[in-house]
C-alpha cells in the first residue's frame, strides 16, 4: 500500500512529508522555445510540462464550424512514454485524454478574448515529460503561462490544483482531513478533484472529480482547492512578472 | 457532416430573456424534468428511457470469456456508446465526435469506476473464465440531455438484466441458458444516477434537464453524478462560465433530491415489470436468492 | 395477422418507422435528401447509405453484407435521379432478435425481409420519390421438403434451407437470397409462394374473394399505405 493512513493520523504529514496544506514546489518558465508563438514550462512537484502555442492563426480548412466569430481554441496533449511508471502507451484516440483536451480547451474559451480573432485557431499542444500527480491541473497552468507569453489578451490567470480527501467514504467519517496538492501515489489511493479557478472571487471555472465521495467532504475539499489556485495564482503572476522584469531589463541594456 | 444547426440569435435572446423571468420555452420550472417514461423489453436487459423527445435505449448482454491477465478475480464490464444518425443528421457514423467522447467518459466514470456493477462476483473460475457483461447505449432520438437519459437507462437496463447462471463441478463449467435454468440478477452496490445542471448568465440561471435548444445555448454545464446514499460519484465541470464555489455545493444538494426520485422511478418499475413477468408466483418459489 | 408497425416514432429522423415481424424488431430512420460527403458523391443520382446496428455490439462484416443488400433493394425503388449529388442515410437498429440460436447464415437471411420493410417504411414516411411499393416475405423450407411461409423461430431452426425474396408491386423480383440445401425445382416453388406472399400485402385479393381470405391475407401494406396518405391529405380535406 503505498500510502499508510495510519502514519498521517499520528504525525499529520504525508508520505512526502508535507502537510495537508502544503503544495509541492511550483516552478516555471516562460518563453522557452524560441520557434512558438508562445511556450512555458511547468513542474508542479514531479509533474513536469512543456506548452507550446500556436496561433492564433488561420482556421485549417475542413473544419467544421467555418463561419464562427470567434476564434477556437484547440488543445492537443502528448503525453511521453517515459513519463510515468509504467510505459503504457496511449493511442491518439484515448478517450481520457480527449476529455481532457475538450475541459481544457472549453475552459480557455471561455477566459481569452476569442472574440478579437474571427476565423482563426489557436492550438495549445501541451507535452507531459513527466507525470506525478494533477496532471490536469499543470496542463491547465502550463497553457496558462504558454497563452501570456504568445500575448494573446485573456481575462484572468486560470490557475488550476487538485484537493483530496483522507478517508474515501463511510469509514470514520469526522476524522477525513482535506489534501492539497496530491502526488500519483496519493490519488491512486485517495478521493480527489481538480478544481481551475479564474475571475477572482473564487469563481470555479473547472472542476473535475471522478472518484466516489460523500457529498459532506466535498465542501472541505473545495475550500482546500480555492485556496491552493489562489496559492498557484499568486505563484503563476510571480513568475510571469519576474519574466517580464527580464525582458525589460534586457531591452534596456 | 451536416452540422447541427445554431439556433438563430432571435431564438437564443428570445430563450434568454424568458429565462431571465425564470420562464423556459415549454413552461417548466426551472429544476423541473420533462416527463420520464421508463420501459423494459421482452428480453431481460433492454431499458427505454425517454425524456421529452429524447429516447436512449439500453440493452445488456452476457458472454463468457477470459478475463484479463492483470485482473484474474475480475469479470469484464464494458460500455458502448456509439451515435448514429438516426439520433440526429450530424452524427457522423464511425467517427467519434465531443459528444460522444463525454457520454461514454461519463458513464464510464459515474458506473465503471464508481463500482456499480460487482465485476468480482462476474468471475467463474479464477484466471480462466469469467462473464463480459456489455451494455450497448443505442440513443434514438436526441432532444438534449442525452447524459442524464443515457445512464438512467443504463442503470434500469443493468437492474433489469439476469445473466446465465452457471455451474461448477472441479474444472468443468455448465453454463445455463435461459430455457434450461432460471437466470441469475447482477450484485449492483449502488445506483448512481447523473444529473446534469445547465448554466446561463455567468451562473445566475440554473436549470435541470435542458432541451437541445437550450444546451445549444447555454454558458456551461455542471455533471454531477450521485446515488441515493449521497456519495458524489463524479463532477465534470469541463470549463465554461466560471460559476460560484458555494452555488455548485448548493447543486449537488438539489441533484440529490433528483437522484432520489430517480431511482425510486426505477425500483417502481422494475417492480412493476417482475410482477408482470411472474404470473403465477413461480419465479418466487424458484428463487433462492437471500434478502441480506 | 399482419406485422406490427409503429409508425414514425422517432423525432428527429426525417422519416422513421418501427417494424415488427415475430422473428425480429426494426427501427428504421431516414435522412434524406442531406449533403453528401466529397468521395461518395454520384454526378447524376442519390447515393444511399444504409447503416444496420445490431442489438449489442458493433457491426461487423456480416451487418456490412446485410446493408449492401438492402442499400441494393432501395436503390431499385427509390427515384434515385430526382436528387441528384445527395446523400439518403438510412440508419437500421435491430432492437429484437430470435431468442433461439440460428446458423448465422439463417437468421441474416431471415432478417433481410424485416430490414427491409422497415427501411420503405422509414423512406415512406419520409416522403422520398419512390418508383414503386416493394415488400418482401421469408420461406423456410422444413426438412420434410415442406416450404413454410413466414415460418416461426422453431420452425427456421429446423429448416433446411431459408430463403428471402422481395418483390415490387409488378411482380419484378429485387432480391433473392437465400441460405442452406435445396435445388431449383425447390427454388421455383418457394420462389411462387414468395411473389404470391409478396402481392398479397399490397393487393387487394381481387380473384380470390374477400371472403375466404379471412384476416391472414389482409394486405397489410397496403392498407398501411394507405392510412398515411390518409393521413398527409387530411388537412386538404378539412379546410
Amino acid at each position: 500500500m503505498p500510502l499508510d493512513t495510519s502514519t498521517y493520523s499520528l504525525a499529520h504529514l504525508r508520505v512526502d512529508g508535507r502537510r495537508w496544506n502544503e503544495l509541492r514546489r511550483v516552478h516555471g518558465q516562460i518563453s522557452t522555445q524560441a520557434a512558438a508563438d508562445g511556450s512555458s514550462y511547468f513542474e508542479m512537484g514531479n509533474t513536469k510540462i512543456i506548452c507550446t502555442i500556436a496561433g492564433p492563426q488561420e482556421q485549417r480548412r475542413g473544419g467544421n464550424s467555418g463561419q464562427s466569430h470567434d476564434a477556437k481554441v484547440e488543445v492537443e496533449i502528448g503525453i511521453a512514454g517515459f513519463s510515468g511508471v509504467d510505459r503504457k502507451r496511449r493511442g491518439r484516440n484515448d478517450k481520457r485524454i480527449q476529455e481532457m483536451q475538450h475541459a481544457i480547451a472549453s475552459a480557455f474559451t471561455h477566459t481569452l478574448f476569442t472574440h478579437l480573432y474571427p476565423h482563426s485557431t489557436i492550438t495549445i499542444h501541451l507535452h507531459v515529460l513527466s507525470q506525478d500527480g494533477a496532471l490536469l491541473a499543470a496542463c491547465i497552468n502550463a497553457a496558462t503561462l504558454a497563452l501570456i507569453d504568445a500575448g494573446i489578451p485573456m481575462s484572468d490567470y486560470t490557475a488550476a490544483c487538485t484537493t483530496g480527501s483522507t478517508a474515501s467514504y463511510a469509514s470514520n467519517d469526522e476524522a477525513a482531513d482535506p489534501l492539497l496538492d496530491l502526488n500519483s501515489m496519493e490519488e491512486q489511493e485517495l478521493p480527489f478533484l481538480t478544481l481551475g479557478t479564474s475571475g477572482g472571487d473564487d469563481q470555479v471555472s473547472l472542476l473535475i472529480m471522478e472518484t466516489r465521495v460523500q457529498a459532506t467532504r466535498l465542501e472541505a475539499m473545495v475550500s482546500v482547492g480555492l485556496d491552493g489556485c489562489r496559492q498557484i495564482r499568486s505563484l503563476l503572476d510571480g513568475i510571469v512578472r519576474a519574466h517580464g522584469k527580464k525582458v525589460l531589463e534586457a531591452r534596456v541594456t | 457532416m451536416p452540422r447541427e444547426a445554431d439556433p438563430s440569435t432571435n431564438e437564443q435572446a428570445f430563450l434568454l430573456s424568458a429565462l431571465r423571468e425564470n420562464i423556459r420555452l415549454d413552461g417548466r420550472a426551472l429544476d423541473a424534468y420533462r416527463p420520464i417514461s421508463l420501459s423494459f423489453g421482452e428480453d431481460y436487459g433492454t431499458a427505454d428511457v425517454r425524456i421529452g423527445k429524447t429516447r436512449v435505449r439500453a440493452t445488456i448482454s452476457a458472454d463468457v470469456v477470459t478475463p484479463f491477465v492483470d485482473r484474474k478475480f475480475d469479470g469484464v464490464f464494458t460500455i458502448s456508446t456509439e451515435l448514429s444518425p438516426m439520433a440526429s443528421p450530424a452524427f457522423e457514423v464511425g467517427r467519434q465526435d465531443q459528444t460522444e467522447i463525454l457520454l461514454s467518459r461519463i458513464l464510464e466514470k459515474t458506473v465503471r469506476r464508481s463500482g456499480a456493477l460487482d465485476t468480482e462476483s462476474l468471475c467463474i473460475v479464477a484466471g480462466q473464465k469469467c462473464f463480459h457483461i456489455r451494455a450497448d447505449i443505442h440513443v434514438m432520438d436526441h432532444d438534449g440531455n442525452l447524459v442524464d437519459a443515457s445512464c438512467l437507462a443504463l442503470i434500469a437496463a443493468l437492474l433489469h438484466f439476469r445473466r446465465p447462471d452457471v455451474e461448477i463441478k472441479g474444472e468443468e463449467v455448465t453454463v445455463f441458458s435461459v430455457r434450461e435454468r432460471e437466470p441469475v440478477k447482477l450484485a449492483m452496490q449502488h445506483q448512481p444516477f447523473c444529473v446534469t445542471t445547465s448554466c446561463y448568465e455567468e451562473g445566475t440561471i440554473l436549470l435541470h434537464d435542458a432541451t437541445l435548444l437550450e444546451e445549444q445555448c447555454r454558458e456551461g454545464d455542471v455533471l454531477i453524478s450521485m446515488n441515493k446514499f449521497g456519495e458524489i460519484c463524479q463532477i465534470a465541470k469541463y470549463g465554461g462560465a466560471p460559476m460560484d464555489g458555494l452555488s455548485i455545493l448548493t447543486c449537488t444538494n438539489t441533484v440529490l433530491e433528483r437522484v432520489k426520485i430517480f431511482d425510486q422511478l426505477v425500483k417502481d418499475r422494475i417492480a412493476e415489470d417482475e410482477k408482470r413477468r411472474d404470473v403465477g408466483g413461480l419465479i418466487a418459489e424458484l428463487s433462492a436468492e437471500n434478502d441480506r | 395477422m399482419g406485422p406490427e408497425i409503429i409508425h414514425h416514432p422517432l423525432v428527429r429522423a426525417d422519416g422513421s418507422a418501427t417494424y415488427s415481424s415475430s422473428l425480429f424488431s426494426v427501427t428504421a430512420a431516414v435522412n434524406g435528401p442531406i449533403e453528401v460527403q466529397r468521395r461518395d458523391e454520384l454526378p447524376e443520382e442519390a447515393a444511399i447509405e444504409v447503416n444496420i446496428r445490431p442489438s449489442s455490439g458493433v457491426g461487423g462484416p456480416r451487418e456490412r453484407w446485410l446493408e449492401s443488400v438492402v442499400s441494393g433493394v432501395l436503390r431499385s425503388v427509390l427515384l434515385v435521379h430526382m436528387n441528384p449529388r445527395t446523400l439518403i442515410q438510412i440508419t437500421l437498429q435491430v432492437t429484437k432478435e430470435p431468442s433461439l440460436k440460428l446458423r448465422r447464415s439463417v437468421k441474416d437471411i431471415a432478417a433481410l425481409p424485416s430490414l427491409l420493410h422497415a427501411s420503405f417504411l422509414a423512406v415512406a414516411d419520409g416522403g422520398l420519390p419512390l418508383a414503386t411499393t416493394m415488400s418482401a416475405s421469408l420461406v423456410a423450407v422444413a426438412e420434410t421438403g415442406e416450404t413454410v411461409l413466414e415460418p416461426s423461430e422453431k420452425e427456421l431452426a429446423k429448416s433446411r434451407s431459408a430463403h428471402a425474396f422481395s418483390f415490387n408491386t409488378h411482380g419484378d423480383l429485387l432480391l433473392d437470397e437465400s441460405a442452406g440445401e435445396f435445388d431449383s425445382q425447390m427454388w421455383e416453388s418457394v420462389c411462387q409462394l414468395a411473389a404470391k406472399a409478396c402481392a398479397d400485402t399490397v393487393q387487394r385479393g381481387e380473384d380470390e374473394a374477400m371472403g375466404n381470405g379471412a384476416a391472414e391475407k389482409l394486405p397489410w401494406l397496403r392498407l398501411e399505405l394507405e392510412d398515411r396518405a390518409r393521413e398527409g391529405s387530411a388537412w386538404r380535406e378539412t379546410t
